[in-house]
């Protein structure tokens, strides 16, 4: 990632987080970049050793840039939390362009045969999940953050918990229940 | 959709339920969930779901997608950019992943860009291997292997190879329009086994032999693919157990039906392979070519394995057609104890030469119309051994090569043209040019087959027939009855002539060896007479004759500087004269006892006639010779000189760099021609239809063949191929050893070694004359030129530019380019045949003759761009001293004189003038000294470099090579180390025949 577009991705992340909703455009296409890279180099070297912590990904975001800049977010709750989500947005927009090359734009959920196998189309499973987490949002904010956090921003139960402000034992129950939430309705989606 | 209150229950509910066990669960939830059915139902289906829920998003978004993200370019479309590449198009899945055309924009030149699939990149130790194994792969400089440009990771993170794109198809394609006649499969399967030989010569092994891995060209090359990929699929070595090979294999996926039936026995038991496991696949693949199927074909890959691995021996099925000598090959190329197989490439591609050249002798009684023309002047036996005729020479003969022929390049070949006199000046060209890769006819039915845009039904090759062996033959020509054929030939340094029985393989020596020069030979039209045109002493070529069968010289006439050729009639001959102090060229017919002299062309100012003689019409009115002339380049002209109007015309509009010799059809339909379309391509057949000069090509392949004369339908020429190394070499070591770093085949010229270490060289890649760089030890190569031919590389002293003369864009002129990558070309000179770059030490000038129009003179021009400065005239290939104050060059007011001068960087007089015995068309080079200079000198047909010492005038011998010619050497920066091109060039007298 160049440094002049690290300086943009600060800038625009405050300017996103404070309800710009321009600045999400202008950002997409340069945490992308950052994004593929960090999942190509998660392909090539380290799948099978396991050795990238979970929290890698926006944790290398967030050393990139207080390295290279003189750090205006100085909350690191705030900074991973919109991270997150926007890491949920690149993705599924990403997903959404990937699936819609692929098959010319059906509908997703057509080709989730089995949750079993969830993840065999990151592409479709993605769009399926994205609809069913927007689902969560709407009864459980915070479970929803919760799954934000652990699952597109990468962070351990104890970072999320640390960013959530709770304990502990509150983040893994919630972490639980989303996740039974999430995989029934993907169920549900894919036998209608 | 639950409401929020709703959703507080049911967690709360979820949540103390996991207080409880399973068996728990039913009552708990009966008791808090009362008569809410709906509640209870949503709580229930949660639980469920949360059994055995742990994998489900364990993984975070990015790992789960990665695939997505990291595939996303496997679909790429036209003009999309991975990496520094731009996708042309598709090109189509290979084993490890995608292959698209695509263009480099920093070498200019198409490509072909394999991505490799990330599922193959994911494990960093095979991908370790893989590509430890593509970049020796990608050293390997053969005609017949495709080359690696090169192998990186693109910015996203995609492991690419960027590999020379092949127009053509592959084996497989072929294999699926049928099997191949035994001649032609053994025409592809030489060229394999020669890829094969060059990859296993340093230590690789290719691994995936199938026909998948074999491309062929239109144009007659075969070329093998993919070397060394194959690691990047293969089980790791401990992954694999002897005792679960055959679980091992099944269970890799990546293991294909398509590869398991050409892997070896020794490939599915052992983790490790040698080169002999290639010597078996490629018995397969040629089995396969001959029967449509391999030994091993099953129901499953499994059942192969089973026969593979079985103990007998496979069962043979060969057609009755089938020679019992080529079954006895393919049955020792696939025997299962590799012990017992054949040990190297080499030998089993020898024996399937012999065989090959055995089944072309046989097949030549089928076509040929002479009825007694069937037995072969030189027998080839399959062990390779010697004749007993004296025509034979052994191995050191072909050392010996034609000091004219023995380096030059298409400058030297100009300089040659304006300054050697009698010695046929294009024959100069001969000596450069490459390795036989595919006999022409073979060549000319791909090229049917292209023209008619589908493949052919099989390749089918017109037979060949070489009539020398000895490697050394300097011109020929075949009688018009085709019974005779008399052929110069050279050893230890001196010529003689030789008269060949066709009808029965007899030979005699007509003219004993002589420090001659032969410049052309001619039968008379009754075949009694034997003409002969030779230089002595550096003089004016002098025509002689014998009366056949005997050996009596008689002088007929001084000044013919070329072969004659008669009228129909024969009672007169034509012939091209160069008078050397008024540089022109003359067309001269005269009676055939030397008499009455006629002049019926003239070419001056730089224009000429080629010393490779004209070819009289067989109705007697015109007179076709070769002429060049000066146009934005240098050209040369078939032109047709009409002997009753003193008219001439251009027979056809096609452009030639040089016509050497041309010949006429006896019907008069057309032309046979030997001619290079550009500087740096080699000299090949051509037919010329008359009048209207429709342009056939007949040869294809980097050889270069220069005598043309015809009898009937046959064809005789010579052919002459070559093949270099770079070595280097310490000179000044107690026992010096020369290490090769590099191979080829093909035209190469020049080399020069950077201040930063790096070994510049050019040589032909693709059919483009080009720069590379090297490590000493042999690494690192990268190419860095690709477009138009480049070559005479030098360096700066700073080490980051390599300067060369380059027609990329049109003329020859001066380029300079980054050292490191060949990025951002700069052209320092802008008008015509501009040559020979040499860097002052200082770094502020570069120094470089100048042939336009065929004067020489020598220029400097600043390296960073600038005005070019005159120096000198008459002088060529300047170099300067270490103190950059002196330019040493050749000198050349006479032919074959040795001269050199000295003279200031700032012009004037020459300060020295001596003469030394360099080799010709070389430059010579200063030593750290000062007062020393090196340069190539040739003894008993090698060379090596020797010093000569401006102070003292004596001469030192610095390499101690006792075999080949140099054709380019540069010292390390520190004078310790020397690096040289060395190769051979053998010539030949073949026969041919279009069908």
């Amino acid at each position: 990632m160049a440094t002049r577009s690290s300086e943009g991705i600060t800038q625009l992340l405050q300017r996103w987080s404070e309800g710009e909703e321009k600045a999400r455009d202008e950002l997409m296409p340069l945490v992308y970049d950052e994004l593929h890279r960090l999942a190509v180099t998660y392909l090539r070297r380290e799948r099978r050793e396991h050795t990238l912590q979970p929290t890698a990904l926006v944790n290398e975001l967030f050393l990139k840039f207080s390295e290279q800049h003189s750090m205006s977010w100085h909350n690191r709750a705030q900074f991973f939390g919109v991270a997150a989500q926007f890491m949920r947005r690149i993705l599924v927009d990403y997903a959404r362009a990937h699936y819609a090359s692929k098959r010319g734009g059906d509908r997703y959920c057509v080709s989730l045969r089995n949750i079993a196998a969830f993840g065999a189309q990151p592409d479709a499973d993605l769009l399926a999940l994205h609809d069913v987490l927007n689902g969560l949002e709407q009864i459980d904010p915070d479970q929803a953050r919760i799954v934000e956090l652990r699952f597109f921003g990468g962070l351990t139960i104890k970072e999320t918990a640390e960013i959530m402000g709770t304990s502990h034992a509150t983040v893994e129950r919630e972490w639980r229940l989303a996740k039974a939430y999430l995989k029934r309705e993907l169920s549900r989606t894919n036998t209608h | 959709m639950i409401t929020h209150a709703r959703w507080q229950k049911i967690k709360e509910i979820f949540h103390s339920a996991q207080d409880h066990t399973p068996a728990e669960r039913p009552a708990f939830l009966n008791e808090v969930c009362g008569d809410d059915a709906s509640v209870r139902e949503e709580v229930e289906a949660l639980l469920l779901a949360d059994a055995d829920n742990d994998d489900f998003l364990s993984s975070p978004a990015y790992e789960f997608a990665a695939g997505m993200l990291a595939n996303e370019e496997t679909e790429f479309s036209a003009g999309q950019k991975v990496g520094r590449f731009e996708i042309l198009c598709p090109l189509g899945t290979g084993g490890m992943g995608q292959i698209y055309l695509a263009n480099d924009p920093q070498l200019g030149r198409k490509i072909a860009l394999k991505l490799i699939s990330q599922e193959f990149a994911t494990d960093p130790r095979r991908v370790q291997r893989f590509e430890q194994e593509a970049r020796a792969a990608s050293a390997l400089n053969h005609p017949n292997v495709c080359v690696i440009h090169e192998i990186g990771i693109t910015d996203n993170g995609r492991h690419f190879i960027a590999m020379e794109y092949i127009q053509g198809i592959t084996l497989r394609d072929q294999l699926n329009r049928g099997t191949f006649k035994p001649l032609d499969a053994l025409h592809v399967v030489i060229q394999v086994g020669a890829a094969l030989a060059s990859a296993h010569a340093v230590g690789i092994v290719h691994r995936d032999v199938k026909p998948e891995n074999i491309m062929l060209r239109p144009d007659g090359y075969v070329k093998v693919v993919d070397f060394g990929l194959a690691k990047l699929t293969e089980i790791l070595p401990e992954q694999r157990q002897l005792s679960q090979t055959q679980t091992k294999v099944r269970t890799e996926p990546r293991t294909l039906m398509g590869t398991v039936k050409y892997m070896s026995p020794e490939q599915l038991r052992e983790a490790t392979v040698d080169e002999r496991t290639d010597i078996w696949s490629l018995g397969i693949v040629l089995y396969e070519m001959l029967t449509g199927s391999t030994p091993f074909e099953a129901r499953s890959p499994n059942d192969s394995i089973a026969l593979i691995l079985a103990p007998q021996p496979p069962e043979l099925q060969l057609a009755d057609e089938i020679p019992t000598q080529f079954q006895q090959i393919l049955k020792k190329a696939i025997e299962k104890d590799c012990d017992q197989r054949y040990q190297t490439v080499t030998k089993f591609a020898s024996d399937l030469s012999s065989l090959k050249r055995e089944l072309e002798r046989n097949a030549e009684g089928t076509f040929s119309p002479l009825p007694e023309f069937r037995s072969s002047p030189v027998q080839y036996t399959p062990s390779g051994e010697e004749q007993k005729t004296r025509r034979v020479h052994h191995a050191s003969a072909i050392f010996t090569r034609l000091k004219s022929q023995a380096v030059s390049t298409a400058d030297s070949l100009l300089t040659e043209i304006r300054t050697h006199k009698a010695v046929a000046v294009f024959f100069a060209a001969t000596g450069v040019l490459a390795l036989v890769v595919m006999l022409p006819a073979a060549a000319r039915r791909i090229k049917e087959w292209r023209k008619r845009n589908s493949p052919p039904q099989s390749i089918s090759m017109g037979p060949i027939k070489a009539l020398t062996n000895a490697g050394t033959s300097v011109c020929s020509a075949i009688s018009l009855d085709g019974k005779w054929m008399a052929h110069a030939e050279e050893e230890n340094g001196k010529q003689h002539m030789v008269l060949t029985n066709i009808t029965n393989a007899g030979t005699s020596i007509v003219v004993p060896p002589a420090d001659v020069k032969y410049l052309g030979v001619t039968f008379s039209r009754d075949n009694n007479y034997l003409y002969f045109t030779r230089t002595e002493n550096n003089e004016p070529g002098i025509l002689y004759r014998i009366a056949l069968p005997g050996t009596n010289l008689v002088q007929i006439k001084k000044g013919v500087d070329s072969p004659i050729s008669f009228s129909p009639n024969g009672d007169r001959f034509s012939f091209v004269r160069h008078n050397e102090n008024t540089t022109e060229y003359s067309l001269i017919v005269s009676h055939v006892d030397g008499t009455n002299e006629q002049v019926v062309a003239n070419r001056r100012n730089g224009d000429m006639l080629s010393t490779y003689g004209p070819a009289w019409s067989p109705d007697g009115n015109i007179i076709v010779c070769p002429a060049t002339h000066w146009a934005n380049g240098f050209h040369t002209k078939l032109m047709a000189f009409d002997l009753a109007n003193g008219g001439e015309k251009a027979i056809g509009d096609s452009p030639w760099f040089t016509i050497l010799q041309v010949a006429w059809q006896e019907d008069m339909s057309s032309l046979v021609i030997s001619a290079r379309e550009r500087e740096t391509s080699p000299h090949q057949l051509w037919r010329i239809r008359f009048p209207d000069g429709e342009v056939q090509r007949i040869t294809y392949d980097l050889d270069e063949y220069s005598s043309v004369s015809l009898s009937g339908p046959y064809i005789v020429t010579i052919q002459t191929n070559l093949s270099w190394r770079i070595w280097v070499t310490k000179p000044e070591e107690e026992s010096p050893k020369a290490v090769a770093i590099e191979s080829g085949v093909g035209l190469n010229y020049g080399l020069s070694w950077t201040s930063t270490g790096k070994i510049v060289f050019s040589s032909m890649a693709q059919d483009r004359l080009s720069i590379s760089r090297i490590d000493p030890d042999g690494s690192n190569k990268v190419q860095l030129t690709s477009v138009g031919d480049s070559y005479t590389p030098a360096s700066s002293a700073d080490g980051r530019y390599i300067i060369f003369a380059s027609n990329r864009n049109g003329p020859f002129n001066i380029w300079r380019i980054n050292a490191e990558d060949g990025s951002d070309p700069k052209q320092l000179t802008f008008s015509d045949a501009n040559f020979y770059p040499s860097c002052s030490p200082d770094n502020q000038w570069v120094a470089y003759d100048n042939q336009v129009n065929s004067r020489l003179s020598v220029w400097k021009v600043p390296l960073q761009g600038g005005e070019p400065i005159q120096i000198s005239e008459k002088y060529r290939m300047p170099v300067f001293s270490p103190d950059s104050q002196f330019i040493a060059c050749r000198y050349n007011l006479v032919s074959g004189t040795h001269d050199v001068a000295i003279f200031s960087v700032q012009g004037g007089p020459p300060l020295r003038h001596f003469t030394i015995p360099v080799q010709e068309w070389q430059r010579l080079q200063w030593l750290s000294s000062g007062h020393e200079l090196s340069y190539i000198k040739n003894i008993d047909g090698y060379s090596n470099i020797w010093s000569y010492d401006l102070n003292t005038g004596l001469e030192k011998q610095l390499t101690n090579f006792n075999s080949d010619q140099i054709y380019a050497y540069a010292w390390s920066p520190d004078y310790k180390q020397v690096a040289c091109q060395r190769g051979t060039g053998i010539s030949d007298v073949i026969m041919m025949s279009e069908r």
